[in-house]
C-alpha cells in the first residue's frame, strides 16, 4: 500500500540527495560538504507495553538505531507524540522520560518535539545523524562470501504479543524488552571498526523482511536456520500457532523470495516475525567476520553468524 | 453438540488464537465460528486448522469483517449422546439409528471443496476416527478417485487395515482401479458396479464422503 502511495511523489533530482525513497533504507541521507553527509529518520507507534518508561525507552532505542543501520551516529533529536489530553500526564512524563533517557545514552540531544491529542497514545522520534560520505551503509551492498551477522535475537513480536494476551511467561517478556531497549550503538561502535559491506535494522518486516532488502540483482543470501539467535520460549508459542498478523503479512509479502529447505513451521515463524527495535543485520567479508562476532558476544544480547551472501540463485534468500 | 460464536473484532493476533483454541479443545464445541477484522488473522487460524486436522473455511463479510468456520470433522463421536452434533456435519441419516449398520461411500480421495491439500488432510482425519469408533461401518465403498486411498502408497492404508480387522468390508471399484493404473489395493476386495450397487442399496444407512 505504502509503495503505492510514495509512487506517486513528485520525483525530486537533487545530487546530494544520497539515500532516498528508492532503496527501501532505514533513513534518508543527505550531503552536505565533502565530509558530512545528514542521515535523517523518523518513526513512532503504538505501546506493546504497558510501562510508560520502559515504553518511552523502547521507541527511542528503535528510532536511533535507524541512524545506527546507515553507519552514522545520533547528533539531535525530536519527539513525537499522540497523547490523550484525558490521560493522566504523569504517564506521558514517564514515556518522554524514558525517551530522553535513550538518547543521552546515545550520546545524541534531544531538542523538541511535536504533540498531538489523539485517542490512541503513540510516540517515537526523528533523529539527524551524521556520517562521512564515503561510510555510509546502505543495506543491498553485500558482496560474495560475506557473512551476515544478527545481533538481537528474534522472537521479540511474538513473546510481547503472546504476553499482552497473557499466554507468554514473565521471564520471556523481560528478555524481549531487554532486547527491545538495548541501543544498537554498542553493536555498531564494535562493528565500525571492521570495513562492513552492508548493514541494516531489523524490524516491522521481520528477519526475512530486512534481510531481503539487503539482497542485490547479482547475489543471494543463505541462512542457517540453526544459528539464529532466538528467545526460546518465541518457538514454543509459534507451535501453538500464537503468532501475530504482522508476522502473517511478512510471510504473504515475503513468500515467493523465500526458499525454505527442511525449516519447520515454528521456526519460520520466528523468521517472519516483526521485530520492535531489533537487531542489526551486517554484511562482512569473512575474513573479518571471526574476529567481529567474537566481540561481538561480549556485549549483552546473544549474536550469531547466521548467513552468507552466495551467487544468485532463483530466491533471494535461502533458508536451510 | 454445539456451535460457538467468538467475537474477536478489534481483537490483535494472538488473542482470536488464544479463544478459538480454547473452545476448540472443549469436548462439546463441535464448531466454532470466530469473527475477526483482518486476513493475517484468519490465515493464522486457518494454518492451525489445517495443522489439526478441522474443516476450515470464512467468508470476507467486507474489508474488515471475516467470518470463518472451524468444525472437527475428524473427530466423530459414535456416542448416543453425541446424537446431535453429528447432524452438524451431514450425517444426519445416521443420528436417528446409531445403532443400525451404516456404509460408508467415498469418491474422491479428499474430503469436501477446497483446497487439495487440506482435503487430503481431512480424509485421513476422516478414516482415523472411524477406527475410533465404537461400532466400525459395515462396509466402505471407494470410488472414482477415492480408489487412491486403498492403494499401498496411501497414507491411509494403515487405518483402513484395522478397520478390516474390525469386520469393515473394504470395496474398491474396479473400473476406477484400471482407469487409474492402479495395482490390486492393498486391502480389501476389488468390486464391480453392481457389487456397489448391491451394497449402497442394501437398507443400511449409508454416509456419503
Amino acid at each position: 500500500m505504502l509503495t503505492k502511495a510514495v509512487a506517486n511523489l513528485p520525483h525530486i533530482k537533487d545530487k546530494n540527495l544520497l539515500v532516498g525513497f528508492d532503496t527501501s533504507d532505514d533513513g534518508a541521507v543527505y550531503q552536505l560538504n565533502d565530509d558530512i553527509a545528514v542521515i535523517q529518520t523518523l518513526d513512532f507507534f503504538p505501546p506493546m507495553v504497558s510501562d510508560p518508561y520502559v515504553f518511552g525507552q523502547i521507541a527511542a532505542a528503535n528510532s536511533l538505531s535507524d541512524v545506527y543501520a546507515m553507519g552514522g551516529v545520533p547528533k539531535t533529536a525530536l519527539n513525537i507524540v499522540c497523547f490523550p489530553e484525558s490521560e493522566d500526564a504523569e504517564h506521558l512524563s514517564e514515556i518522554l522520560r524514558g525517551g530522553a533517557e535513550k538518547v543521552m545514552e546515545a550520546g545524541a540531544v534531544l531538542c523538541g518535539g511535536h504533540s498531538v491529542n489523539d485517542k490512541a497514545i503513540k510516540y517515537g522520534l526523528s533523529v539527524t545523524g551524521v556520517v562521512h560520505p564515503d561510510k555510509i551503509l546502505q543495506n543491498n551492498t553485500c558482496k560474495i562470501g560475506d557473512k551476515i551477522i544478527l545481533t538481537k535475537p528474534l522472537g521479540i513480536g511474538i513473546v510481547s504479543s503472546a504476553y499482552n494476551a497473557g499466554v507468554a511467561t514473565e521471564e520471556s517478556f523481560l528478555k524481549a524488552v531487554e532486547c527491545m531497549r538495548t541501543l544498537n550503538k554498542y553493536a555498531f561502535d564494535v562493528a565500525s571498526k571492521y570495513s562492513l559491506n552492508a548493514c541494516t535494522d531489523v524490524t516491522g518486516f521481520g528477519f526475512l523482511g530486512h534481510l531481503n532488502e539487503m539482497v542485490g540483482k547479482d547475489y543471494s543470501i543463505k541462512v542457517d536456520s540453526k544459528k539464529v539467535p532466538f528467545i526460546s520460549e518465541a518457538l514454543k508459542l509459534a507451535e501453538e500457532f500464537l503468532v501475530t498478523a504482522g508476522g502473517q503479512k511478512n510471510r504473504i509479502y515475503l513468500i515467493d523470495q523465500v526458499y525454505f529447505e527442511n525449516v519447520s513451521d515454528a521456526m519460520q515463524e520466528i523468521l517472519f516475525d516483526p521485530q520492535t527495535s531489533g537487531g542489526l543485520l551486517f554484511s562482512v567479508s569473512e575474513k573479518d567476520s571471526n574476529e567481529l562476532i567474537k566481540e561481538l558476544k561480549k556485549l549483552a544480547l546473544p549474536c550469531e553468524i547466521v548467513g552468507e551472501v552466495v551467487e544468485r540463485k532463483e530466491k533471494n534468500i535461502l533458508v536451510i | 453438540m454445539k456451535t460457538k460464536n467468538l467475537d474477536m473484532l478489534g481483537q490483535p493476533c494472538p488473542r482470536p488464537m488464544i479463544e478459538a483454541k480454547k473452545l476448540l479443545a472443549e469436548a462439546e464445541t463441535r464448531k466454532v465460528i470466530v469473527k475477526a477484522d483482518n486476513m493475517p488473522c484468519v490465515q493464522n487460524l486457518e494454518k492451525m486448522a489445517k495443522a489439526s486436522g478441522f474443516n476450515f473455511s470464512f467468508e470476507e463479510k467486507s474489508k474488515t469483517l471475516f467470518e470463518i468456520v472451524i468444525s472437527k470433522s475428524g473427530e466423530l463421536r459414535m456416542k448416543s449422546e453425541d446424537n446431535e452434533s453429528l447432524t452438524t456435519f451431514s450425517l444426519s441419516t445416521l443420528h436417528t439409528s446409531l445403532l443400525k449398520p451404516y456404509g460408508i461411500a467415498i469418491s474422491s480421495d479428499k474430503m469436501g471443496r477446497g483446497e487439495d491439500e487440506l482435503g487430503r488432510v481431512l480424509i485421513k482425519g476422516f478414516i482415523y476416527s472411524l477406527t475410533e469408533l465404537e461400532t466400525p461401518p459395515k462396509f466402505i465403498a471407494f470410488f472414482n478417485s477415492g480408489v487412491f486411498l486403498t492403494n499401498e502408497k496411501s497414507n491411509t492404508i494403515d487405518d483402513l487395515r484395522k478397520l478390516e480387522e474390525k469386520g469393515t468390508e473394504i470395496l474398491s471399484c474396479g473400473t476406477c482401479l484400471n482407469y487409474n493404473k492402479l495395482e490390486k489395493p492393498s486391502v480389501g476386495l476389488v468390486a464391480n458396479m453392481f457389487e456397489i450397487v448391491e451394497h449402497l442399496t442394501s437398507g443400511v444407512n449409508i454416509v456419503n464422503i
